[in-house]
């Protein structure tokens, strides 16, 4: 099922996530493919969003290990792993009064120490994610202010002013109505289009991952359940067995991926 | 009020401030810098703006030399230092625990500072011992609260229970100890923990402002680090922000600091608790508040101390019970529409 490429710049090899006593991942080894967008789908508490985390050393491991770059993650310095890889995670805090600029600003401090606190090089990355976003026209605006859709671009501007290579997202379609759900994953799919950036993210939505993944990966109890290209992952059987629903699977009219039609 | 940050270039150096902010941490300093000027010049013993004068030009003489120099500079500096001290701290743990209850005034760790000092000061300590009995104090009384409040994570509702607890636990033990001493050291020790800036001459106090002075470059740093974890823990930590180490420090200094100024002016109330809120209305939101948090600490302290020589003519009163007269109507007006809204 899984053909591991040891190339790929992240993965997670014999991880083991627990909280206490609870096991989450007792044994995952997984690697996100270079240059692609890959998608992780589950049952809520199948371990997804704990998954993702970990790549992102926001949890730590109690066994194995996450790779970056052919070296253990919890081993490289944690300012360089941000320049590496920039995560957004599912719940964000807007401090009140902030404007869209300060935010996406906050995406430097990797670069930055208390005696260079500003530079050239940070003026350039945060015009680059505003207008990658289509947020300049915002920048002054107070974030609070925004609608759904365009504060949730303003985080992942945040995340592409770090100017890494690697973009995690943690179900960042949440509480956006449908047309706001559309707007950012189009984003992401053009981040990886446009930049080559390695993409991972966690979504609710079966329909939306298979529309706008490469590479599927589905999850139960914590443990990678099938991964592949999503005509290959999105399948009858696997709803049942992962979501336990019963559905038909049909090829989405517009886009040709697969879509799921309960019954 | 935020996103008008400038950038100021020194040759490699950049620093990178709020304007608005700026600005009103400047008018912060002019305004005790001018309240100083105003404590030197009025008292018992009026020396007067021409007196100051006199003074900076060196044609000061006699008492009046003794009573600037010796008695109202000492003195002055005190409360500047345990003001300045208070404020940081406070404006710390404010930020360290994203709570504007969570200061070292309300979770007990100045009166577990006091209570190591009067200790200290019982077992026939040195006044230069008072600041270790404060330190160790509060050290003692922090970990006691943060560890009884500790509960499969920290919430703040429960801190500032078990901190009231300890404030009571420790005022106990205090009384306690004065028991056992005679009544006229007993009377002073009263007077000292209302929060009072009593200092005889500059010994008392030159290693406390040593120290703060010390800590200041300290504190400017953690300030930095703290603004830098505004946006939440997780993403402090994926932007390789060192959280864990940065909370140990902040926990640390705040406590020192805290045990700096109650070794100097006794735990004088609410001071820790009102100067971040007071200072975020003049540095705006978007800005950290640490530094200009201790100005208002400073200016506070200043202005009390005033009050306390001054309203009853020839009565020294003690400090404390001027900022306490400020800072508890605003502790009761925040608890009352914190649990109004049901933020607590």
């Amino acid at each position: 099922m899984t053909i591991e490429k040891q190339q790929d710049r992240l993965g997670a090899q014999n991880l083991t996530v627990a909280y206490g006593a609870n096991t989450v991942l007792p044994d995952m080894t997984l690697s996100i493919p270079d240059n692609e967008v890959t998608v992780i789908i589950g049952p809520n508490a199948c371990g997804k969003s704990t998954f993702l985390r970990s790549l992102a050393r926001l949890v730590s491991p109690s066994g194995g290990q996450v790779v970056l770059d052919g070296k253990n993650l919890a081993k490289h310095p944690s300012r360089e792993v941000a320049r590496t890889l920039a995560i957004l995670p599912q719940i964000q805090s807007t401090p009140d009064g902030i404007r869209v600029r300060d935010l996406v600003e906050r995406g430097r401090i990797p670069y930055q120490s208390i005696l260079r606190q500003w530079s050239r090089a940070d003026d350039d990355a945060v015009a680059r994610a505003l207008e990658m976003t289509g947020l300049s026209d915002h920048a002054e605006r107070y974030v609070q202010d925004l609608s759904g859709g365009q504060r949730q671009r303003a985080w992942i501007a945040l995340c592409l002013a770090q100017d890494t290579g690697i973009l995690l997202l943690d179900e960042p379609t949440t509480f956006l109505d449908i047309a706001h759900q559309i707007e950012v994953l189009e984003l992401i799919r053009k981040l990886n289009r446009e930049n080559g950036r390695t993409i991972a993210m966690v979504l609710h939505d079966v329909n939306l991952a298979a529309r706008y993944a490469d590479h599927m990966v589905a999850l139960k109890d914590g443990q990678v359940f099938s991964s592949g290209r999503p005509e290959e992952i999105i399948t009858e059987a696997m709803m049942v067995d992962v979501f336990d629903l019963r559905c038909k699977v049909l090829p989405d009219p517009v886009r040709n991926t697969p879509m799921i039609v309960p019954l | 009020m935020t996103g008008l940050r400038k950038t100021m270039q020194i040759g490699s150096l950049a620093i990178r401030y709020d304007r608005a902010a700026a600005i009103g941490a400047l008018i912060l300093l002019a305004a005790t810098g001018a309240l100083a000027i105003l404590a030197l010049s009025i008292g018992g013993y009026p020396l007067g703006f021409n007196g100051l004068v006199a003074a900076v030009s060196g044609r000061l003489e006699g008492m009046d030399s003794l009573i600037l120099l010796d008695v109202r500079l000492p003195r002055l500096a005190a409360a500047i230092i345990s003001g300045l001290a208070l404020g940081a701290a406070g404006a710390l743990f404010q930020a360290l625990l994203r709570n504007p209850l969570a200061t070292p005034d309300i979770l007990g760790f100045t009166a577990g500072a006091g209570c190591g000092a009067v200790a200290v000061a019982g077992a026939g300590g040195a006044s230069a011992w008072l600041l270790t009995g404060a330190l160790s104090g509060g050290i003692v009384a922090a970990a006691a609260t943060f560890l009884f409040a500790y509960k499969g994570g920290l919430s703040v509702y429960r801190l500032v229970l078990v901190g009231v607890g300890m404030s009571f636990l420790f005022s106990g033990v205090t009384d306690y100890l004065l028991s056992r001493t005679d009544l006229l050291t007993a009377a002073d020790a009263a007077k000292w923990l209302a929060g009072s800036i009593n200092v005889q001459g500059w010994s008392g106090i030159a290693i406390p402002a040593a120290l703060t002075l010390l800590m200041l470059p300290l504190v400017v740093w953690l300030q930095f680090l703290l603004d830098r974890m505004r946006l939440g823990d997780d993403m402090a930590v994926a932007l390789g922000v060192p959280v864990n180490a940065a909370r140990w420090l902040v926990a640390l200094t705040g406590i020192a600091l805290t045990a700096i100024a109650v070794s100097v002016a006794g735990p004088l109330p609410f001071v820790a608790f009102i100067s971040g809120p007071i200072a975020k209305r003049f540095v705006g939101t978007g800005s950290a508040t640490v530094i200009p948090a201790s100005l208002v600490g400073a200016f506070v302290t200043v202005a009390a101390d005033i009050a306390a020589r001054n309203l009853l003519g020839f009565v020294q009163l003690p400090t404390g019970i001027f900022t306490a007269l400020v800072g508890a109507p605003y502790f009761l007006a925040l608890l009352f529409l914190r649990s109004k809204s049901g933020q607590i």
